[in-house]
């Protein structure tokens, strides 16, 4: 009745296109561009959960721009996430996708000395550090992260860099929120709910067992 | 009474000469003239052809009834001295008497008749005449009796007499219809003897015909007759004797299918009770190699592995008896949802709370079976009830009852009996469950999911968490009013709890969780 967004015999065939076109700009290793992509792909699902759930258009949002909430991103279909991050680790060797974020977010969950509920400025994520989003200070990282367009677009990136849109694009007033300077582009401390409840997201699509 | 006879007696020895027989002849005429009353008696001589010359080899002569003894004893005489075989013929009426031999003694017997007088009795050709009538008809018509009275009138018999020879010759049953009865009724009696000989002896049975026939001619019943009687008996009796070994086939014929299905029953019968004997020692090797642990080890599984080929058991067939065991030992994992519990079964007997507690969620919301999505306040509903209370009830065996919705229903059930307002209810519920804690003004008492107590000691209802309701986890294990409200809701409705239980947790004093430290968000 919801979420089937594939249902849709109309997105099926735009989002075959999509798929495709973030196929060939993964195979011309033009990672930002693929990454822009990615982030437009899940909201273009989450828009199309919303009309499906409640019935509501985009329109009537108060933002008028539907973002990847917490809640957004537990909703998003499994096949559509394994569809991306099977691309991105086809054309990345693994280095990239989700596959690599949710096992660095995993082995992080391990650590024992970390206590979410303890985490400010100065005690960042592991997750963050792992894949390299915060902003490099001299002598220690801080729970800052980087400007989006100052990540690494290219293999040498740490693993799991990217794709990285999802989690920077934010409303200005959430970017505010969370310590930044209304860019909605990063520079400012990270959501954790978010990061979580993409990464639980992922995990729980993992039962499935990968595409269907 | 006076009765004329013609006599004949030829010498035959072969071994006279011709002149001797004339002699002997002579001497015989002789003899017999010498005799009283003989004198006058004409002997005509018997003459034959013999070597172109006629010879007197006996003679002829008619003689006086009351004389026959005497001439007869005289003969006897004359072979006493002279054994000569000898040919006699005595005509009496229409009687014949005929004797060739040469010993005197067969002549004596011959005496003996003619003294009794019989031989020239009226009543003897009565008799003869009578006899002839009742054989033709088996009774005497009255032409017949008027003509036998004739009869006696001229033999000059009385009447008395000639009743007793009628009697005689019609025997004791005076009519036809009267023979036929009893002939009827011997004939019965003799197929009736022949069908119980029948049953004794089947089929050895003689055909009774030729005593009846005899039994007919005794009975001066016509012979005919009598055949017609005895063919309606044969047939019936052959009617019967075909009908009786036509049912015994038959009879036979069943009784032998029946033994051939009663055998095969039997032999189904014990093949299925072998089988059953055999799954009862499998699930009695069964039983005993999971009895310790869930699976069975490897050794265990080369055991019940030869135990199965041993007893013809298919390998399908071993799996499902070693399923029954296991629900039997560690818990039915029914699912209306098509979802398999075995893993969270096997997690929670290993007492690994929080993996159990994460493979809770991943089989619910598998049987919720959308997308993985978390649960909310309306999709809640779609839970089956089979499955919520499989989880339940693992949850609650390996937790001594410690764990599960149950629990948490109780928690829930007393919270509501001593709070009114909704929020504090809800509020009251976490706290009870350890999932919430006091808030303050800067801290709205969220605790993250990790901080959590995954062991024993937990709060009653502490697990497992309603983590599948929740989008993220890791900054704070937060859930909804409204999807509270419903999860309760439906769990009441599918596990009815009885009001009569007491509520696990004292409301008053709602179990602080040792753990995290609290802090300000």
């Amino acid at each position: 009745m919801l979420s089937n967004t594939s249902n849709s015999p109309a997105f099926h065939s735009s989002l075959e296109e999509s798929l495709g076109e973030l196929s060939l700009l993964l195979d011309e290793q033009d990672w930002e561009e693929a990454d822009r992509l990615t982030a437009d792909l899940l909201l273009d699902a989450v828009v199309q959960n919303y009309s499906g759930e409640t019935g509501l258009s985009p329109e009537t949002e108060p933002h008028h721009r539907p973002h990847l909430t917490t809640e957004a991103l537990a909703a998003l279909p499994c096949q559509l996430l394994h569809a991306i991050d099977d691309r991105w680790q086809r054309a990345s060797g693994g280095h990239f996708g989700f596959s690599a974020q949710l096992q660095i977010y995993a082995a992080t969950l391990e650590t024992i000395d970390f206590d979410p509920a303890l985490r400010n400025w100065s005690t960042p994520h592991p997750f963050f550090e792992e894949v390299g989003w915060l902003m490099l200070f001299p002598l220690r990282p801080i729970g800052f992260l980087r400007f989006y367009t100052w990540l690494d677009f290219d293999l040498e990136a740490p693993r799991g860099h990217l794709p990285a849109l999802w989690y920077w694009r934010v409303p200005r007033i959430a970017s505010l929120q969370m310590g930044g300077l209304l860019t909605g582009q990063g520079g400012a401390f990270g959501d954790l709910a978010r990061l979580d409840a993409m990464m639980l997201r992922l995990s729980r699509c993992h039962h499935l067992g990968g595409r269907r | 009474m006076a009765q004329n006879i013609a006599c004949l007696i030829k010498v035959v020895e072969p071994q006279l000469k011709q002149d001797e027989l004339d002699t002997e002849v002579r001497y015989l005429i002789d003899d017999l003239r010498d005799l009283d009353g003989m004198g006058q008696t004409r002997f005509d001589p018997i003459l034959e052809n013999r070597a172109a010359a006629q010879v007197r080899v006996g003679t002829r002569f008619i003689a006086h009834s009351d004389l026959l003894v005497s001439i007869l004893r005289r003969l006897r005489d004359r072979l006493y001295y002279k054994p000569l075989e000898t040919w006699f013929l005595f005509q009496i009426s229409d009687l014949n008497l005929q004797i060739q031999t040469d010993r005197a003694d067969d002549l004596i017997d011959l005496m003996a008749t003619a003294q009794s007088g019989l031989l020239f009795s009226p009543e003897r050709d009565y008799l003869a005449e009578a006899e002839t009538y009742s054989r033709t008809q088996g009774e005497l018509s009255p032409t017949e009796l008027d003509n036998l009275n004739l009869l006696r009138q001229r033999l000059s018999l009385s009447a008395e007499q000639a009743d007793l020879l009628n009697a005689r010759v019609v025997g004791p049953y005076k009519t036809q219809a009267e023979k036929h009865r009893h002939f009827d009724e011997t004939a019965a009696a003799e197929f009736n003897r022949l069908r119980q000989m029948d049953a004794d002896q089947p089929f050895a049975s003689k055909d009774p015909w030729p005593v009846l026939q005899e039994l007919a001619e005794n009975l001066a019943l016509p012979i005919p007759e009598a055949e017609a009687i005895y063919q309606k008996h044969w047939q019936r009796y052959s009617d019967e004797a075909k009908l009786k070994t036509e049912q015994q086939t038959v009879k036979t014929a069943e009784e032998a299918r029946l033994a051939t299905e009663t055998k095969a029953e039997g032999d189904r019968q014990k093949q299925a009770q072998q089988a059953r004997e055999h799954l009862e020692q499998y699930l009695a090797l069964c039983r005993q190699t999971m009895a310790s642990s869930l699976y069975p080890s490897e050794f265990d599984q080369g055991r019940l592995d030869q135990a199965r080929r041993l007893q013809n058991i298919s390998i399908n067939e071993a799996l499902t008896l070693e399923a029954t065991v296991r629900n039997e030992l560690y818990g039915s994992i029914e699912s209306a949802a098509g979802v398999d519990y075995s893993r969270l079964r096997e997690l929670l007997h290993q007492q690994a709370w929080q993996e159990a507690d994460m493979e809770t969620e991943a089989v619910i919301l598998k049987a919720l079976d959308r997308d993985m999505q978390p649960v909310t306040a309306t999709t809640v509903q779609r839970l089956p009830a089979v499955d919520l209370a499989t989880i339940d009830a693992l949850w609650s065996r390996y937790s001594n009852k410690r764990f599960g919705f149950k629990a948490q229903q109780q928690v829930h059930r007393g919270q509501q009996q001593v709070q009114q307002d909704d929020r504090q209810q809800w509020l009251a519920f976490q706290q009870a469950l350890g999932w919430r804690e006091l808030p303050s003004l800067f801290y709205k008492g969220y605790r993250p999911y990790h901080d959590l107590n995954f062991s024993i000691e937990a709060p009653v209802g502490h697990l497992p968490t309603w983590r599948w309701c929740c989008p993220s986890l890791s900054d704070r294990y937060r859930l909804s009013l409204d999807v509270m409200a419903a999860v309760i809701h439906h769990l009441n409705e599918c596990m009815p709890i009885t009001t009569a239980a007491t509520p696990a947790v004292d409301p008053a004093a709602p179990t602080v969780i040792t753990g995290g430290p609290t802090r300000a968000v």
